[in-house]
This record gives C-alpha cells, sequence and structure tokens, in this order.
C-alpha cells in the first residue's frame, strides 16, 4: 500500500516536470535566471546528494567511499563513458575489500 | 512500399541504440541496489516502467534504505527532475506542430540521454515517431536492465553487493566530471555546494541538506555562474 503511494507520488513528480512544457509551450517564458537556477540544480543536488554521504558508503570504513569516489573521478576526468566510470568505482571498491585496504 | 511513420520509428531506434546499450549497465545497477535497499522485485520493475528517472530511482532506493520519509524522497527526486522542464522545453518547441495529446504522451520519454540524442541529430523536420523510436528503445533498455539486476543480486556475493553501494556516487560524480572539467566557475559551484551541505549535515537530517543544500546553492550559483558554463 505504501509503497503504491511513494510510486505515484514519483510518478507525479517525474512525469509533471516532463509535461509542464509540453502543456505551456509557447505560452510562458521563464526568465534567463531562473532558467539557469533550474540547470544550476542538477549539479548542486547532485553534489550535495554525493558529499558528505560518500564517505559512508561503507558503514565502517572511509575508505571504501574514498576510493570508489576517486576512480571515478579519474575515470570521468580521462573521458571514459559514464558506464566504463561507474564500473571502474566497483571495481575499485571489490579490490579494497578483497585486499582489506581498510580504514 | 514502407509506410513513412514507420521509417521514422526506425531511424528513431537506430539513434537509440547508443543509449539503449548505456542503459542497460546502469540498469542492472539500480535492479541491484532497489533489492539491496529491501524493494521486491515487483517494486525495482514498477518504478523503471512507470517513473523512469534513473538518478532518481537510484537516490530513491538509497533513501529507502535510510528510512527517508516519503515526503523527503518526492521533494528530492522532483528538485533532481526540474532539469527536466528546460530538456522538455527544447523537445517540445520542436515538436510544437504535434496534437497536445501526443506531446504529452511524448513527454514521458525524455530523459537526459534522450534528449542529448535528440538535440544532436540534426533534423530538418523533427517527427514524433522519430522521438517516438529513439524514446521507445531507450526505455526498454532501461526496463531491461533493471529487471536483470533485480533478478541477478541474488548470484552475486556479499563482497560485490557492497562495492556496489558505490554506484550511485560513482554515477553523480561520473556526470559532474565533464561540468567541472569546462568551467572553473561550476567547480567552485560544486565546491561550494560540498561545503555547504557538509556544514548543514552537523546540524540537519541528511534529507534537508539535501534539499536545503540544492536550492540555497543554485541561487546563488545564479549570480556567478554564466549561461555558457552549462549549455
Amino acid at each position: 500500500m505504501s509503497f503504491t503511494i511513494l510510486l505515484l507520488g514519483l510518478f507525479l513528480v517525474t512525469y509533471s516536470t516532463r509535461a509542464l512544457p509540453a502543456l505551456l509551450i509557447g505560452k510562458v517564458k521563464f526568465s534567463s535566471r531562473f532558467q539557469l537556477f533550474l540547470q544550476l540544480l542538477p549539479y548542486t543536488s547532485m553534489s550535495a546528494l554525493v558529499f558528505p554521504a560518500i564517505l559512508k558508503a561503507d558503514s565502517v570504513y572511509v575508505s571504501v567511499g574514498l576510493i570508489g569516489g576517486l576512480a571515478a573521478l579519474a575515470a570521468a576526468w580521462c573521458k571514459l563513458p559514464v558506464v566504463l566510470s561507474v564500473l571502474l568505482a566497483v571495481a575499485a571498491d571489490l579490490i579494497c575489500y578483497q585486499m582489506g585496504i581498510l580504514f | 512500399m514502407t509506410k513513412k511513420w514507420a521509417v521514422q520509428i526506425q531511424q528513431g531506434c537506430k539513434a537509440g541504440f547508443p543509449v539503449f546499450f548505456g542503459y542497460i549497465p546502469v540498469g542492472i545497477a539500480y535492479g541491484m541496489m532497489g533489492i539491496q535497499a529491501g524493494m521486491s522485485i515487483w517494486q525495482v520493475c514498477a518504478l523503471s516502467l512507470f517513473v523512469y528517472t534513473g538518478a532518481g530511482q537510484m537516490s530513491t532506493a538509497a533513501m529507502l534504505a535510510l528510512h527517508a520519509s516519503v515526503w523527503t524522497i518526492w521533494i528530492t527526486i522532483f528538485l533532481l527532475n526540474l532539469r527536466h522542464i528546460i530538456m522538455s522545453t527544447v523537445v517540445m518547441d520542436r515538436l510544437r506542430k504535434l496534437p497536445l495529446f501526443a506531446r504529452l504522451f511524448l513527454a514521458f520519454g525524455i530523459t537526459d540521454e534522450v534528449f542529448a540524442v535528440f538535440v544532436m541529430e540534426d533534423q530538418k523536420q523533427p517527427s514524433g515517431w522519430y522521438f517516438l523510436g529513439l524514446s521507445l528503445i531507450s526505455w526498454l533498455g532501461w526496463n531491461i536492465g533493471s529487471c536483470i539486476g533485480a533478478c541477478s543480486s541474488v548470484l552475486f556475493p556479499a563482497s560485490v553487493a557492497a562495492a556496489l553501494n558505490i554506484t550511485l556516487y560513482a554515477l553523480f560524480i561520473a556526470l559532474l566530471v565533464p561540468g567541472i572539467k569546462k568551467s572553473r566557475r561550476l567547480l567552485c559551484l560544486v565546491l561550494l555546494s560540498c561545503l555547504l551541505s557538509w556544514l548543514l549535515s552537523q546540524f540537519l537530517s541528511s534529507s534537508a541538506t539535501i534539499i536545503l543544500t540544492s536550492l540555497l546553492a543554485a541561487g546563488a550559483g545564479t549570480m556567478f555562474v554564466k549561461k555558457e558554463d552549462v549549455e
């Protein structure tokens, strides 16, 4: 039951942002400042989701989040595709656990 | 003779293949995360079928694991999705000749990657059929991936499951890097967000921290980030 409500709400908050322009196209113009604000939101919300939560990727050891995050950062910096960056981060953390690089 | 609309759907599917293949592994990661967060296979798949927002679904799984409230999850996902208003505006502007019901239907398929492919494809007359093919194949890829991920989590040992905790963070880092590499101002914005969220997290719950940081930092960002930085 509660999952259905969660699902319904998630559908609404996701679909509404996509459907609104379909409804209003040509009728409303956002100010350029508000447009910029909307475009910056993904950067700020993703940053907030990553830090400082990444340090608790493992509930005990900081090194897991640190090394995985650095692996993703390095991979993306070298312009590897997003998927590869994610996989490399997972691989780096696997190595962490296997070799006991935990602090 | 093949119908014109069939050809256009086909062209759309073809353009969407890279998105399709990109979505499968990320979908697998999401599926495994969802199961780990305590969702059932059906729940994991239902989110992909009806909500269809990659980063949003991963964040949902992460927040469910943290026992965040439903309202917190809704507000966070809404903020995360606000960028789609911009993308949808651009797409709908090109499809403005379509009837309203068709526009409302096609709007469901807008994602960052579909948007990127659609605007890069320099079509003289972008058609709704083309967009339908493109978004349909992308949606399929995401759902196939999610389903595989949800069903396969039992097959993997605990250390793999633990290592997968990094997925969401790695995804976000990978999405942030191109922007911060291109523009110092965006780098400053990201650092500001990290600092602010660390500060706020000392006093507030993790959910309140995420929502407040997103809004405050983006507001501050409008004062120093330039329009061309985010294009």
